[in-house]
């Protein structure tokens, strides 16, 4: 059974529907893969492979009636934001040497709010690394800009300008330029 | 356009990016995704043996974790084994491990009083046998010392 209470394929009904999977949804996968691996240090076919190992050996179950691949988006997404706490943590461990390397006093009680600063800082850099990518794309970047932002589609297209295929292209570009930039994820 | 200051982004902000990245992946058309498949990978061919290589090389992990997972079950196993070394002691520790027991335990000083009754010393594998059940039972451990 899943966490919702619905049936969980076996490995077996996994295996075969994942085999099953059209073209166009393959492609989608390894599309959506390579964009959430920016989130971790790994590339996105070993991320594709992590959301599988997981589901095959019962740690993830995937419910019987969810279309396959919007379960991988989620167990994807997941390991990736797992990933990218842990990366976080290291990189606050790896902070917090240098402070003290320096002579910095890393207080206990302080500790904390140190780690969320140096991860705070990381974030903002895969931030800022994502829209440099796109410093010489005007319209690329007012998406991306958008989409930080959390402005909605439609919004956002008409704030760019363009028509719907237009839009679209400029989405393809964003999604390419990400993947050839990042092909082992962050700074990997 | 927008307020995003390019020097202050957040975990959150970055995260909302690209699962709408995502999202637009999922929603675009089976027609478009395969044409950018072909200009992205030189055909959706090699983008389909790329995600069917990742079920193969998890099925390559998950039957290498189980053979991993089977192997350490038979070292523990065989590690018991050779830590029940209370069978390796004297024979004199032995008995005196049981003659520990034999005073609160029944089946125990029935046996020992029963050899000695008959004049019969008791064997050492008798010994090694009524020691292997204290440790099944729970009352001794592997080094015959009482639970």
């Amino acid at each position: 059974m899943s966490k919702s209470g619905s049936r969980a394929l076996t490995r077996e009904e996994f295996i075969e529907a994942y085999t099953a999977l059209s073209k166009a949804a393959q492609v989608k996968l390894l599309r959506a893969a390579e964009i959430l691996a920016f989130k971790t240090n790994m590339s996105g076919d070993d991320l594709l492979q992590e959301a599988v190992v997981r589901t095959i050996d019962g740690e993830r179950n995937c419910p019987a009636g969810m279309p396959l691949t919007t379960f991988l988006y989620g167990a994807m997404r997941s390991i990736a934001d797992g990933e990218r706490k842990s990366l976080a943590r290291e990189g606050a461990k790896v902070g917090l040497e240098v402070l003290a390397e320096v002579g910095a006093e890393p207080a206990s009680p302080g500790r904390n709010a140190e780690e969320a600063m140096i991860a705070a800082d990381d974030f903002s850099a895969r931030g800022t690394a994502l829209l440099d990518l796109f410093a010489d794309d005007e319209q690329a970047l007012m998406v991306v800009m958008g989409d930080l932002d959390e402005i909605p589609a439609e919004e956002l297209r008409q704030m760019v300008g363009l028509d719907k295929t237009g839009f679209a292209t400029v989405r393809k570009r964003i999604r390419r330029k990400l993947a050839d930039a990042y092909p082992n994820g962050w700074k990997a | 356009m927008t307020d995003t200051k390019r020097d202050n982004l957040s975990a959150e902000q970055l995260e909302r990016a690209l699962d709408r990245m995502v999202e637009d992946v999922h929603a675009t058309s089976d027609e478009e995704i395969l044409k950018e498949a072909t200009e992205v990978y030189g055909s959706a061919d090699a983008a389909v043996a790329r995600v069917q290589g990742a079920l193969a090389a998890a099925l390559k992990r998950s039957g290498q974790k189980k053979l991993e997972q089977a192997r350490a079950g038979l070292r523990t196993a065989r590690n018991a084994k050779t830590t029940s070394n209370v069978v390796e002691l004297p024979v004199a520790d032995k008995r005196k491990i049981l003659d520990t027991f034999a005073g609160n335990n029944n089946p125990i000083r029935d046996k020992l009083t029963m050899a000695a009754r008959n004049g019969v010393p008791i064997g050492e594998a008798e010994i090694d046998g009524m020691l292997e059940d204290l440790i099944e039972l729970g009352a001794i451990d592997q080094q015959g010392n009482p639970v």
